[in-house]
């Protein structure tokens, strides 16, 4: 074999997509074909987590991409797409058009939601969690409220929320059970709840065992939990992935038995970092400036890509990576903005209390 | 209920969760061009090929060495016909000399080298670049172009010095072969001008000696201090200009190889050139001098006039640079680029000590230690060393430590 050009054989729904993207090719204006193989290349580029696979949904839209008000189905499409390569800007522009047209459009609403959440602008996400809780069904609408109460003070709130809608709607889509246990997840580690963020990962692992932003994720819990091996072996299979990688190195970087592979993988991601630069990529900020802080132990130059990451999305990951680099670089005025972004919003985080920042190397 | 099931399976399918981005497709493409040859290495990520291709024809997920053989032909045929070249306004045709692979990118990659000719040596190559771009928007061909002069081996990552970012907003690039050889060889020898300037102490030492007494001018009872700063100034500059005039004559001269001198008799003449400025301010100081210009014996008609020195003396110390730019590497028909950048390189140096010298020393003048020490202490020394050098350089033995 000279090369793995997927992880397994062609998957039935691999095969399928190639049958239609065939037939759009022959048929390339047929916007119900075209909005099918565009959704498709979208699911396939999260589960990949490859964005050659955005590229080629846009060309599926491509009779569609440059109009400016297209059909609806494809303006929330070409949003995603944007958004997914961090153009939130233009992406937003798509989906205030889309509700012109479509004010109760259960799709554009979530989706304008989800890159409110990611940009931190809370109030512009309660005002899209809204319409949800009224045209989505039980779980996606509280899962949304939950989320965003998650982040705004109220996350003892959001944990009961969530734990009750769950097992209230036990019937719901596996792909909205596990946002649902993400959120669960991720908000019981914040809260400094161990047990049950574990518990809530290994719930949501269960169903979706592929799911890169779950992996990474939960990567990420184990790090800190000081459980690297489990993290070397969870993601030994996704080194291709860069943000999986990444995390894959750090277990490595604390396993003095590992510092041979450590080697080699710091230099893949220098290289794959050389490389989205020189593209002039913009959506590996948040990896790249976490390489610079945690692998390579240079917080001055981490300092500057966390920062133009937290210009373009604030998550908490966000805001402890800016103010992490910020304290090792002994930059005492980033350090008290990203705090005060942290009160403003009521972020409870127990990564971003002056107990977790006391204890960095 | 049940009907809307399935489209919010879909639903959160469509939410991207901050995608933890994997390498975007890319191509990465170097060009060498050594006079009508162009050569080329094109990596091209497998996975992308097989995209367009099929090249696991098993479909399962692994491309064996079989299968990719066997579809060598399809790849080369494929690439080339994203990718037109011309040389100087003509198409270039082609040709894959060989297929060999690379990781790169997360990835394995084909790597094409591939080779063509022009029908006259290379000064503008033009690239039109369309890979996968009808495929993937977000595909990106990385172009770099070496200068090497030599056909690049895989392994040879050095040396890009011109890299472009190719993408359907911007399909096309255009290199300037000659421009942009002539750009960087011309500031690469005005610097090696600089550096043979401020590392070969006997250019400055023997500017020094002859500026020394610039500042001053001697009456019946000794040296003075020069009353005007415009006056050293003019000073400064006859000496600098008769210097720089006579050198760059001589510079061109051996680097046209229309003069050529035994390297040693140049380099004990130029210690020797120093050894007498300085003797010149010792002399100077001992003769009965009523004024600038004004002297009576041989020696101070000589040293009176340090621009005649200057001039007389840059002439030799021209043939010292000539030999200093030819230990550079020179193309041979090129050299008046790297003649005017290491001569300007050379006057840059030397301007920059100069302008540091002069207020320093006009500021001084008037000090009892300028005039009775620096000016015949340095002198002394000066001479010394110089005289040092000259036995060295003359009998080829090597005693000082620089």
């Amino acid at each position: 074999m000279v090369a793995q050009l997927r992880p397994s054989g062609l998957s039935s729904g691999e095969r399928e997509l190639r049958t239609l993207r065939a037939s759009l090719a022959q048929n390339p204006t047929n916007l119900p074909l075209a909005t099918d193989v565009a959704r498709r290349l979208i699911q396939q580029a999260r589960r990949e987590s490859d964005p050659r696979f955005l590229g080629q949904a846009e060309v599926a839209l491509a009779p569609w991409w440059n109009q400016a008000v297209p059909p609806v189905e494809a303006l929330v499409l070409r949003a995603t797409i944007r958004q997914s390569l961090h153009d939130f800007t233009t992406a937003l522009t798509d989906l205030d058009a889309a509700l012109a047209i479509d004010g109760r459009n259960l799709q554009v609403w979530l989706t304008k939601f989800t890159v409110h959440t990611v940009r931190g602008e809370y109030e512009s996400a309660r005002r899209a969690c809204v319409p949800l809780l009224r045209l989505g069904d039980n779980l996606t609408a509280t899962t949304a409220a939950a989320t965003l109460a998650s982040l705004t003070g109220d996350a003892a709130r959001s944990l009961k929320l969530l734990d009750a809608a769950l097992t209230r709607d036990a019937q719901a889509p596996v792909a909205t059970r596990v946002w649902a246990l993400t959120q669960l997840a991720e908000t019981s580690d914040r809260l400094g709840h161990t047990a049950d963020a574990e518990r809530h990962f290994q719930a949501a692992l269960a169903l979706a065992p592929h799911d890169p932003y779950l992996l990474g994720a939960y990567a990420d819990f184990l790090l800190d939990q000081h459980r690297p091996a489990e993290v070397a072996s969870l993601l030994r299979d996704f080194a291709r992935m860069d943000g999986l990688l990444l995390r894959l190195a750090e277990a490595h970087a604390v396993r003095p038995a590992e510092s041979s592979a450590l080697k080699s993988e710091v230099a893949e991601l220098s290289a794959r970092f050389a490389n989205a630069r020189d593209r002039g990529d913009r959506v590996h900020l948040r990896e790249e400036a976490r390489f610079h802080l945690r692998l390579l132990g240079q917080p001055t130059s981490a300092l500057p890509l966390a920062r133009d990451n937290w210009a373009i999305q604030k998550e908490p990951a966000d805001a402890r990576l800016l103010l992490e680099a910020a304290r090792l670089a002994k930059d005492r005025p980033t350090e008290d903005a990203v705090l005060a972004w942290v009160a403003t919003n009521r972020l409870e985080d127990i990564h971003l209390q002056p107990r977790a920042l006391a204890s960095l190397p | 209920m049940t009907f809307i099931r399935p489209l919010l399976l879909c639903l959160l399918c469509l939410v991207a969760f901050s995608v933890q981005a994997h390498t975007a497709s890319t191509a990465w493409l170097t060009l060498s061009v050594s006079n009508a040859t162009v050569t080329g290495q094109w990596e091209i990520s497998l996975r992308d090929l097989d995209d367009v291709l099929g090249l696991d024809a098993n479909d399962d997920g692994q491309l064996t060495w079989g299968e990719l053989r066997a579809r060598h032909a399809d790849v080369a045929a494929y690439a080339l016909k994203h990718l037109t070249l011309r040389a100087d306004g003509d198409p270039l045709t082609l040709r894959v000399r060989e297929h060999r692979l690379s990781e790169r990118g997360g990835g394995t990659c084909a790597v094409l080298r591939f080779e063509a000719t022009a029908a006259a040596p290379v000064r503008e190559l033009a690239l039109d670049y369309r890979l996968f771009f009808d495929r993937d928007p977000l595909h990106r061909g990385l172009v770099s172009q070496t200068d090497s002069g030599h056909p690049l081996s895989l392994e040879e990552k050095a040396g890009p010095v011109n890299t472009s970012v190719l993408s359907p907003e911007r399909p096309t690039v255009t290199f300037h072969l000659a421009d942009h050889k002539a750009a960087s060889s011309f500031t690469r020898f005005v610097r090696e001008g600089i550096h043979h300037i401020w590392t070969g102490y006997d250019h400055l030492l023997f500017l020094l000696a002859l500026l020394l007494p610039a500042v001053l001018w001697r009456d019946a009872t000794g040296w003075r201090p020069q009353p005007s700063f415009r006056q050293s100034l003019g000073r400064v500059l006859q000496v600098v200009t008769a210097f720089t005039v006579a050198h760059s004559i001589t510079l061109a001269l051996a680097a046209f190889d229309l003069v050529r001198l035994p390297s040693r008799l140049v380099e004990s003449t130029i210690a020797a050139s120093i050894a007498v400025a300085a003797l010149a301010n010792l002399r100077r100081g001992k003769t009965g001098e009523t004024g600038p210009g004004l002297g009576h014996s041989r020696w101070a008609r000589l040293a009176g006039q340090p621009w005649v020195m200057a001039f007389a003396f840059g002439l030799i110390h021209g043939f010292g640079f000539a030999g200093a730019l030819s230990e550079l590497d020179l193309h041979r028909g090129a050299l008046a680029v790297p003649l005017v950048g290491f001569n300007l390189g050379v006057e840059a140096g030397q301007l920059a000590c100069v302008a540091v010298f002069l207020p320093l020393a006009f500021a001084l003048r008037g000090s009892r230690f300028y005039r009775f020490g620096a000016l015949p202490v340095a002198s002394v020394g000066i001479l010394l060393l110089a005289g040092g050098w000259f036995v060295e350089r003359a009998c080829d033995v090597k005693f000082l430590p620089f």
